[in-house]
């Protein structure tokens, strides 16, 4: 049979490689500035836009979409070539969904600093930047399955099973989780409330972490590791079953960072235990990838490449067992909003789609620049100091979140809470910021050593854009014959393929969704709570914009402990006007959701202006911009018209009056400020904030928990 | 193999480091009660940590040293002895971090704060595992040092009988080893990548399965039957809970009373309650009025025995057996004591008839506390507020005990 001749574009992955490795450096200095931050707030410099609140959703962006997105376009566009035997199908296409990409991450660098966020955890974009992100995906779709069907191989290999569920899947989840209402350019609401935003956001945020941090990866692992071994996948058929296994649990298991909140319990125990039926089909990945280097190992003590790799498998493998264990309600009842997330996380993070990322860079440069890496004992050193990062990294969180949990869970014999001021329990914390800045820093200098590594290995080799190839045209389906593997059908078809998967990742999402949507009893009304005024709708979104839902939950759980130092726990009904949910994911400072009317409008007033001197030794940051900025009404009205778009029952017309009763409003928070010797103008924004935390929580009338002494008492201590 | 260790070293060195860290900023929190861990006194537990910590340690340097010597003498290789100290020195560090969080407790006795304990836990048993690592390492030398090379499994012949674990190994494993991989070698080959086509591990299946059935179960408990307790079950179930636990405190608590932490409170009930024992158990000697008879008059300024509260509350409870007055202590319980000893308080400053002349000092009459938050019932509990809130905490508290009771 003749061989054809073709060539793959490199220039392309050296592209996304590079920007892989600018943006990771980008993503951990602003994470380690967050990681300062948390424990010495002056760090911040006094500037609203690199304030804790604002650069944490940069900090996560950036890794997540820059970082480990970039690294994703890069070892798909190189592996994809080569498993395929062809060129991609359009340079015009890789060229576009390059520079989208990057021109999107541009975007995001520049709006979340500024407060334009719409709060949702990873999805914080706002709908100009969703709907490029969406345009750009469907470009590198576009341009993967294009590639996929003019393809010379007749079978596609596993890891391009994994690539074609990412990219269905991200596409249905970015879509759905993005449904919002646009006030302006720069401004929307979520489309869904309360109980069902949080259900569809952690739907996204859960299946983002599974199918932009895992897939894709398990992918890059399955082209990577047998690569750079030289060894065979070790078992074709474990691939089958977890892939399929994989791509259809995971989706269900969203409602596990929902455990104990007003969502339906029965979404949340699909949650637990599909968690749990998680662990074999993620252990699948991680058996295939370690188990194929079997035979392999004395390859592992002399290549940092292998290290990176048996390491970031062996992390994935840990937070995959770690994450349904973290499912049980017994165990998050300890671990949710600590920092033992936090640690989880980065296991994941840093572990697994860092060092993965590492061990790819090590891989490429050499083979795109034709030479040898100029330095494997540097690597060897990135290894090691990564390694130490890491572990500075989670340890201490791992000991901050468990310390923190249980003294917020202890109570005095006498039936009070031992740590009744949250503040307690932070200021606890603090040596373990401080170690993990450490962690973080000696990550990020690893990183660095492999930028000069990599800079030296370039500067010595010469680039080979279009790489040389040849390989015989597609042959004629073999159809199928006896003994084949069932599974060959499909690997046959991709369009199949494609069907395929997006069918199983639907039904979970379907399933859970659709009846919390629908069904009225998942959240029972309650008739006292009412629509924000429009004073309080704009500080809402000044606590939106400062990203306060970053380090304050808004969800009360049905704890004896919470319900001591918070009061009532929360209950769907309450939730049902707001547009988005701000139920919050950490408690680096104390929940919110009952802080309406606990302190007077003056004690906010000096908190936000300086909160230590209401609550000595806070790690909050001072807020002095309320107090200069004026309040911005231009979009009040439109506010009001969107949000009764969005079902929120404010009286046709109502906005023609909003303004009104949002300057009686403010001069009412002036008046009772000025009564405590506070002069402020009616027009700032510190007073649609103050307006706004008032209300939370203050719409259902707290029934006595007569069986808990200490509600009331306690209560007034935590700052 | 110098992957792991060097991992635990790593690991062993930030643990301690974080225990450290954390009893620093512990000093100025108040600490939890005392005591056990697991029911055991934190004084055992010390000992066994310090002990077993530092026979690790002996055994470490012993086989270290024992390595290095062999692998000199035998010039078989050059263990790193730079990696032997660091792991020494790692330890020691490890060690006296931990010993270092001891000492910094100020109480007489031993008492481990629980960062302490996790962390001396974590020592042991990182040094625990590194004993093994080096016992291996020791046993690969000496193994060498015999001739007998550590070869690649693949060109050790057949043994006649496997040990049992490498046999269940295989079982759980099901795998092809690797000099018999061709055998299931497919045909597939992406741009030079081979697929094998092993089992499922069986471990895996099963565990696999059991986590279905596991989800299954759960299901039926919590939705189905209904067996199993929801979120706000288990809030109703939590709360109720705590409420029996502090009853039951409070009910211990009171009987806990003595000299050290009575406190004078004016509480009708509680005089009431006090009068009862003394016209049972007391007026023969003292008086149906306190005036005094065989025993001293209760109702002037002067006692024998002292005039504060705690004083009467120990006279009544050990007695003066030398001057007459017996012990009280089996008769009465506590709380019965204290109840008694308040009433007798209030009969100061009364003018009863047949009052019995002056005998022992002057006491300045005291003034029943409770008013400015003074603490009533307080056992076994830590003294390190300093907030406000917490003061103001203790307030609330107290006004609890006294209306719970």
């Amino acid at each position: 049979m003749k061989l054809e001749k073709f060539s793959y574009d490199n220039q392309i992955v050296k592209m996304f490689l590079f920007a892989t490795i600018a943006w990771g450096i980008v993503g951990m200095l602003v994470g380690l500035t967050a990681a300062l931050q948390i424990f010495i707030p002056e760090m911040n410099g006094g500037l609203p836009w690199i304030t804790f609140g604002r650069i944490r959703p940069l900090h996560t962006n950036a890794v997540i979409f820059a970082f480990v997105g970039n690294g994703i376009f890069a070892g798909i566009y190189y592996s994809l070539q080569r498993l395929l035997k062809t060129r991609m199908y359009s340079d015009m296409l890789g060229k576009i969904n390059f520079w989208g990409w990057q021109l999107i991450i541009v975007a995001a660098a520049i709006t979340l600093p500024l407060g334009i966020t719409t709060s949702k955890e990873y999805a914080e974009l706002e709908w100009p930047i969703d709907i490029a992100i969406a345009a750009i995906w469907v470009v590198f779709g576009w341009n993967m399955f294009a590639t996929i069907l003019k393809r010379r191989e007749r079978h596609l290999y596993v890891a391009i099973w994994f690539y074609i569920a990412t990219f269905v899947t991200v596409a249905v989840l970015h879509i759905f989780n993005s449904f919002e209402l646009p006030v302006n350019f720069l401004k929307s609401y979520s489309a869904y409330a309360g109980v069902q935003d949080a259900l569809v956001q952690w739907w996204y945020g859960h299946n983002a972490v599974a199918f932009f941090l895992t897939t894709p990866y398990l992918g890059l692992m399955y082209y990577f590791i047998p690569k750079a071994s030289g060894r065979p996948v070790y078992s074709y058929r474990l691939s089958i079953i977890h892939f399929w296994a994989l791509i259809f649990i995971y989706i269900w298991a969203g409602p596990h960072h929902l455990l104990y909140t007003a969502l339906p319990d029965w979404a949340q125990s699909l949650g637990t235990v599909f968690s749990l039926m998680l662990i074999a089909p993620s252990w699948g990945g991680m058996l295939n990838g370690l188990l194929t280097l079997r035979g392999a190992w004395d390859k592992v003590r002399d290549e940092p490449i292998l290290k990176f790799f048996v390491v970031a498998v062996t992390a994935y493998g840990m937070s995959t067992l770690e994450g349904p264990l973290l499912s049980l309600k017994s165990v998050n009842a300890i671990s949710h909003y600590t920092d033992w997330t936090i640690a989880h996380v980065h296991v994941g993070g840093l572990g697994w789609n860092g060092f993965l990322t590492f061990g790819m860079v090590y891989f490429l440069i050499p083979k795109l620049f034709n030479t040898k890496l100029h330095s494997k004992k540097l690597a060897n050193v990135h290894f090691w100091i990564g390694t130490l990062g890491i572990l500075f990294y989670v340890l201490p969180m791992y000991w901050a979140g468990f310390t923190q949990a249980m003294m917020w869970k202890q109570f005095r014999p006498e039936g009070m809470l031992l740590y009744p001021n949250f503040l307690e329990t932070v200021l606890q914390l603090k040596p373990m910021y401080a170690l993990r800045a450490l962690g973080g820093a000696l990550y990020l200098t690893g990183a660095f050593m492999m930028v000069y590594n990599v800079w030296v290995t370039v500067k010595k080799g010469s680039f080979i854009a279009n790489e040389e190839a040849e390989a015989p045209p597609l042959a004629a389906s073999p159809g199928h014959h006896k003994g084949e593997n069932w599974h060959r059908w499909i690997e046959r078809r991709p369009v199949q393929m494609l069907v395929g998967s997006l069918v199983v990742i639907l039904i979970g999402g379907v399933v859970e969704i659709i009846p919390t949507m629908l069904i009225s009893e998942n959240v029972p009304t309650i008739s006292s709570v009412k629509p924000y005024t429009p004073l309080e709708l704009e500080g809402r979104d000044i606590y939106i914009r400062e990203g306060c839902n970053n380090c304050h939950s808004q969800m009360v759980r049905p704890f004896r402990d919470e319900v001591s130092r918070y009061g009532e726990y929360s209950k769907a009904g309450e939730f049902v006007y707001d547009h988005p949910f701000l139920w919050g994911s950490k408690r680096t400072g104390p929940d919110l959701h009952r802080v309406g009317n606990k302190y007077p409008d003056s004690w906010h007033f000096h908190h936000m202006l300086d909160p230590r001197t209401m609550s000595p030794g806070s790690l909050m940051p001072p807020y002095p911009w309320l107090f200069e900025d004026e309040l911005d009404t231009d979009y009040t009205a439109d506010k009001i018209t969107v949000m009764r778009k969005l079902g929120v029952p404010y009286e046709e017309g109502y906005e023609g009056q909003a303004m009104n009763d949002l300057q009686a409003q403010a001069r009412a928070v002036q008046a009772s400020l000025a009564d405590d010797g506070l002069e402020i103008s009616e027009n700032m924004e510190i007073i649609a904030l103050i307006s706004y935390l008032q209300r939370l929580g203050t719409d259902i009338n707290q029934p006595e928990i007569t069986n808990v002494p200490s509600a009331g008492s306690t209560g007034e201590s935590n700052k | 193999m110098k992957l792991v260790q060097r991992l635990f070293l790593l690991a062993a060195a930030v643990l301690p480091l974080c225990a450290k860290a954390q009893d620093a900023a512990a000093e100025t929190v108040t600490q939890a009660a005392p005591g056990t861990h697991f029911g055991l006194n934190d004084e055992v537990w010390l000992g066994i940590f310090m002990s077993t910590a530092m026979i690790f340690t002996v055994i470490i340097l012993m086989v270290n040293s024992t390595i290095r010597n062999l692998a000199e003498t035998k010039r078989l290789w050059t263990p790193k002895a730079k990696e032997g100290a660091t792991a020494v020195a790692l330890l020691l560090l490890a060690g006296s971090a931990a010993a270092q969080s001891e000492t910094a407790a100020d109480t007489p006795l031993y008492v481990l704060s629980d960062t302490a304990f996790w962390g001396m836990l974590s020592v042991n048993v990182f040094l625990m595992l590194y004993t093994l690592l080096q016992l291996r390492l020791l046993r690969a030398v000496t193994k060498k040092i015999a001739g007998i090379e550590d070869v690649e499994p693949a060109f050790i012949p057949e043994k006649e009988r496997t040990p049992l674990w490498e046999v269940m190994w295989k079982k759980i494993n099901d795998h092809r080893e690797v000099r018999e991989e061709g055998e299931i070698m497919l045909n597939h080959n992406y741009d030079g990548i081979r697929e094998l086509d092993n089992n499922l591990p069986p471990w895996w299946k099963w565990g696999f399965y059991f986590s279905i059935g596991f989800g299954v179960v759960y299901l039926t408990h919590f939705h189905i039957t209904k067996t199993g307790a929801l979120p706000k079950e288990e809030l109703a179930m939590a709360i109720e809970q705590g409420e029996r636990d502090v009853q039951e405190y409070l009910a211990k608590a009171a009987m806990n009373v003595d000299e050290n932490s009575i406190v004078y409170l004016m509480e009708d009930s509680r005089i009431t309650a006090g009068e009862s024992i003394f016209q049972t158990h007391c007026k023969v000697c003292h008086g149906a009025a306190g005036e005094g008879g065989v025993g001293p008059n209760l109702t002037d300024p002067y006692w024998v025995h002292g005039g504060e509260i705690a004083d009467v509350f120990k006279t009544i409870k050990y007695g003066v057996p030398a001057k007459g007055m017996r012990s009280w202590k089996t008769d009465l319980s506590p709380i019965q004591i204290q109840n008694v000893s308040t009433f007798i308080m209030t009969l100061q400053g009364t003018t009863p008839q047949n009052a019995k002349e002056a005998e022992g000092e002057f006491v300045e009459p005291a003034q029943p506390g409770g008013a400015e938050g003074e603490e009533d019932l307080k056992p076994e509990k830590p003294e390190t507020e300093t907030t406000e809130e917490t003061a103001a905490a203790e307030e609330d508290q107290n006004d609890l005990v006294s209306t719970v009771k």
